[in-house]
């Protein structure tokens, strides 16, 4: 019995794990995504999809380094800059040939007019500050977790993410007044602990 | 002794405060549930589409691009140098000229044909022509 072979999961089985995975991170990848974006719902949805797509074709490249799910929502991020960046070359052509001016997709239910100047102040941060807030502050990643999203060093997303906060304080210096003073709420689990839940 | 909270920023009151309102109002509208369903029956459907071979196309523009350049900028690259090129310098101080411009200017006097003898290849009436004003 030493002949120990070690047997690729078949297709079918794969599939419904990765299924699960899909049921598992869906709307959390959304939400980051839709964040990363700006608000744009087409475009996270997009953005979601490409990288669910872009995760199960690596999954044999996958290594066991960090977490699945920190590796996907690494390819999480990417995507959303991709995004971001065609968006800009888009945007940037799209000016030359119309006087229309090129704005964020907001979804017109809540409140639009808050949400619109939160995604402002938002996209006046670099990719990587707004990467490092969002990953952070708003998805409840820890430094750690966020690092290895981003392929950067802890101690270069605590810049960021101290820089950010000094640019949104500024902007929406308004918004500290009548909160309360919660803690930041702490939406959906550490990405680890959500990993062990699938695949 | 460092704790795991000890890698998370130190936060003032109002940076909490500012960070919750955010958490609290920048999140997306649920996905209806038609949505999601279209949303899952696109990425299965693509998931099951074999994979197209894109890598190689960003390759193959920059090259085909570089070669029109390259064609566009020195035409002379792509010019057909029979015999490989350079004329020995014997043949008459034209040493400058290629093999094939040399066969083009000089084909008559190579190949022992006269001026006249080009005339069998014109049809009658335009030889009829020439025969008129050349020959008087």
């Amino acid at each position: 019995m030493g002949d120990a072979v070690v047997q690729e999961p078949p297709v079918a089985e794969l599939e419904q794990r990765f299924r699960l995975f899909v049921a598992s991170h869906r709307e959390r990848a959304r939400r980051l995504a839709w964040r990363l974006v700006g608000g744009d719902d087409a475009a996270a949805e997009d953005v979601i999809q490409d990288a669910f797509i872009k995760a199960y074709r690596a999954l044999d490249r996958f290594r066991e380094e960090a977490s699945l799910a920190t590796w996907f929502y690494r390819i999480v991020v990417h995507q959303a800059h991709d995004y971001c960046r065609w968006r800009t070359v888009r945007e940037t052509w799209g000016a030359l040939w119309q006087s229309t001016t090129p704005g964020l997709a907001y979804q017109e239910s809540g409140d639009p007019l808050l949400r619109q100047r939160i995604a402002r102040a938002l996209a006046q941060l670099s990719r990587s500050q707004r990467a490092a807030f969002v990953l952070v502050h708003l998805e409840g990643f820890s430094v750690r977790e966020a690092a290895a999203c981003m392929g950067k060093p802890e101690g270069t997303v605590k810049s960021h993410l101290h820089r950010a906060l000094r640019t949104l304080r500024s902007e929406l210096a308004d918004l500290t007044e009548d909160t309360g003073g919660k803690r930041p709420v702490k939406l959906g689990r550490s990405a680890d602990a959500v990993a062990g839940d699938a695949v | 002794m460092t704790g795991p909270w000890d890698e998370e920023p130190q936060l003032d009151r109002a940076e909490e405060q500012l960070i919750a309102h955010l958490a609290a109002h920048y999140v997306p509208p649920p996905m209806l549930p038609a949505r999601r369903v279209a949303w899952e029956a696109a990425l299965w459907a693509r998931l099951q589409k074999p994979r197209r071979r894109t890598r190689l196309v960003p390759a193959l523009t920059t090259v085909g691009v570089a070669v029109m350049v390259a064609w566009l900028a020195v035409p002379r690259l792509f010019m057909p140098v029979p015999g490989g090129g350079e004329l020995s310098g014997s043949v008459g101080g034209m040493s400058s000229l290629r093999q094939w411009e040399y066969e083009l200017l000089y084909s008559r006097e190579l190949s022992g044909a006269t001026e006249r003898d080009e005339s069998v290849i014109l049809p009658d009436d335009y030889r009829m022509i020439a025969q008129v004003f050349l020959d008087g």
